[in-house]
């Protein structure tokens, strides 16, 4: 600033008098960009233990041992690895013995002619608190009809909507406030570089066709900028939605 | 406008200099909630404000939830009203006469069949379903969900509601008769490049301004009647919108052409200001903008629905109120937030004259 201001030539050189309005204007502007930033709203200006503690995600019995293959037909969600600047460290190998942790899964369907339904799209969303913050996570995948496909069956992740055959798209959102420090997290992203494995499906279909209940299980493996993430679930179902 | 920082530049004598910068450089400022609403029970979207002309301590808010309905609170945040409607989006008001009748009219849109849904707002800020509850939304089929509500008073007192679809349909409609028989007639209808929400329209000025989630903000002639071409105002990939979505937007008006618009920037969690009128281009560069940090309250992620009035609602809000949308509250739960506009203007160093004191 003093720099910038000193090379402005065009008002020549300043008097005492005006080298002390300089000071003063100095410190006034410095003063003013004080006043004016905004304060931490993104995790950018934390110091180094505090982008630590926003960051690690850590929970249950975490290892660090990312998962190979799906973990069995038991409610859980294990997820190691990193996405961006955070870091996944999460081990719940039993939804029932968990505390701070909620997991649910959601359908969706949409209307074929004759009163069929294809099944378009599920949800594993997951609910959790470390650290003090609470946070959330979902994934949400789609192919053009889930149902149409023998289980276990694995989808390579592809950028595409509703993929027919054995592609299906993943968006990830990670999303949480750490309300002391005023930062807020909210990442959506598709993950287009790994593969989903629908180990399990089951529930009791209603009325309507659609199945809200029962249970979903899974293994996913990506890579989004050069760091792998891998996840196994197995999410009990809570709702089902006909996209119309 | 001046940014204050300037001012002391001004004793060098480069104020020339610091107008220039100022032009280019958005201010960016924070501030907090005075309080909270109530959590509602599913996913609040879209709040509206209004004013009470009897006792302004009195106004209301009321706020749509996407998966169950409208919810109206008073000004200390406490639920009044519940409102089990249906998918009902966004949601808009305006005071009225129609047919001779002094009105006040509340608009929602309605996702399940793609319907403007009618309210009417009781003097002592009740609300109830108008005579005739639902119209269409579009005068024929849309393909996909009506989104964003607003409506257009023009200065002789002539109301039409203008809806989003998700298809990026824009639909206008002229409304007539009476409060017990209200007739609803097709204006205009065009089309966004892609999926828009936020609608407002600017009654003083004739202005009408709907957002484009992934592409800015677009203004229009509010009029029924006028054509359909836009201008585009500030474009995601600005300083102001850096990235999407362009979501609720707000008419702050302090005079017959000044104050501002609020345009909800989703993807940075923050507010952008333009100045109201146009310059003799046509130009509204953007003069700043803000989040809303913890305070009173925890902050406001995943800026959504907003509304805004200048007027003086007490000693909580005495150069008026903004209501705001919050995805995430402690205990996982969703709310609106409830700003005074007061600590916006100090906030961004706005132009606000008087601005009153808390």
């Amino acid at each position: 600033m003093t720099q910038g201001f000193a090379h402005r030539r065009v008002f020549g050189q300043p008097s005492s008098q005006a080298k002390a309005y300089l000071r003063a204007a100095i410190w006034a502007t410095a003063l003013g960009l004080l006043v004016a930033m905004p304060k931490p709203v993104d995790a950018e200006d934390l110091s180094a233990s505090d982008k630590a503690i926003n960051a690690e995600v850590k929970l249950g019995d975490a290892t660090g041992k990312a998962p190979t293959e799906w973990l069995g037909p038991k409610p859980h969600f294990v997820m190691v690895g990193a996405y961006r600047d955070f870091t996944f460290d999460i081990a719940v190998p039993d939804l029932a013995a968990a505390t701070d942790f909620a997991l649910e899964a959601k359908r969706e369907y949409r209307p074929l002619e004759g009163g069929k339904l294809a099944y378009i799209d599920f949800e594993v969303a997951v609910a959790l608190t470390t650290n003090g913050i609470e946070r959330e996570f979902e994934f949400e995948f789609e192919n053009a009809d889930f149902s149409t496909h023998a289980r276990p069956m694995t989808f390579a992740l592809k950028d595409a909507e509703f993929p027919e055959g054995a592609f299906s798209n993943l968006e990830l959102q990670i999303e949480w406030e750490w309300v002391e420090k005023s930062v807020i997290v909210n990442e959506e992203q598709l993950i287009t570089d790994g593969a989903l494995t629908v180990a399990l499906e089951e529930g009791s279909p209603s009325a309507d066709g659609t199945v809200p209940n029962g249970l979903i299980g899974g293994f996913v493996t990506g890579t989004f900028e050069g760091k792998p993430i891998a996840i196994s679930f197995t999410a009990p179902v809570t709702e089902a939605e006909i996209d119309d | 406008m001046i940014d204050p920082r300037c001012l002391a530049w001004v004793a060098a004598g480069i104020l020339v200099s610091c107008v220039a910068v100022q032009a280019q450089d958005p201010v960016m400022g924070s501030v907090t909630a005075v309080r909270e609403t109530e959590p509602v029970d599913v996913d609040p979207d879209d709040p509206a404000i209004w004013v009470n002309p009897a006792d302004p301590l009195q106004s209301r808010v009321i706020g749509t939830d996407k998966d169950f309905g409208l919810v109206v609170f008073d000004l200390a945040g406490k639920t009044l009203q519940k409102l089990p409607d249906g998918r009902l989006n966004n949601v808009d008001l305006r005071t009225v006469v129609l047919g001779g009748e002094e009105v006040t009219l509340i608009a929602a849109s309605k996702r399940e069949d793609n319907t403007i849904v009618f309210y009417t707002m009781a003097a002592d800020g009740s609300v109830a379903h108008a005579p005739t509850f639902a119209y269409p939304g579009a005068p024929t089929q849309v393909d996909d969900d009506i989104y964003g509500i607003g409506f257009y008073k023009d200065l002789a007192g002539s109301l039409s509601v203008i809806a989003s679809f998700k298809t990026g349909d824009v639909v206008q409609w002229e409304i007539g008769g009476t409060p017990a028989a209200m007739e609803l007639r097709f204006a205009r209808q065009w089309k966004l490049p892609s999926q828009p929400e936020g609608v407002a329209a600017d009654d003083g000025l004739g202005l009408l301004y709907v957002g484009e989630e992934d592409g800015g903000i677009w203004r229009f002639d509010a009029n029924p009647r006028a054509g359909t071409d836009g201008t585009l105002v500030d474009k995601v990939g600005s300083a102001c919108l850096p990235v999407d979505d362009v979501e609720g937007i707000g008419v702050v008006s302090t005079g017959p052409e000044s104050g501002w618009l609020v345009v909800s920037a989703q993807g940075v969690n923050r507010y952008a200001l333009y100045p109201r009128k146009p310059d003799a281009d046509g130009r509204q560069p953007c003069i700043g903008s803000f989040g809303i940090e913890t305070g009173a309250t925890d902050p406001v992620g995943e800026t959504d629905g907003l509304d805004v009035t200048s007027a003086a609602l007490g000693p909580d809000f005495p150069a008026g109120l903004m209501v705001v949308q919050d995805d995430r509250n402690e205990g996982f739960s969703r709310n609106f937030k409830y700003v005074s506009w007061a600590d916006v203007v100090r906030a961004l160093g706005l132009d606000q004259t008087p601005l009153p004191t808390n």
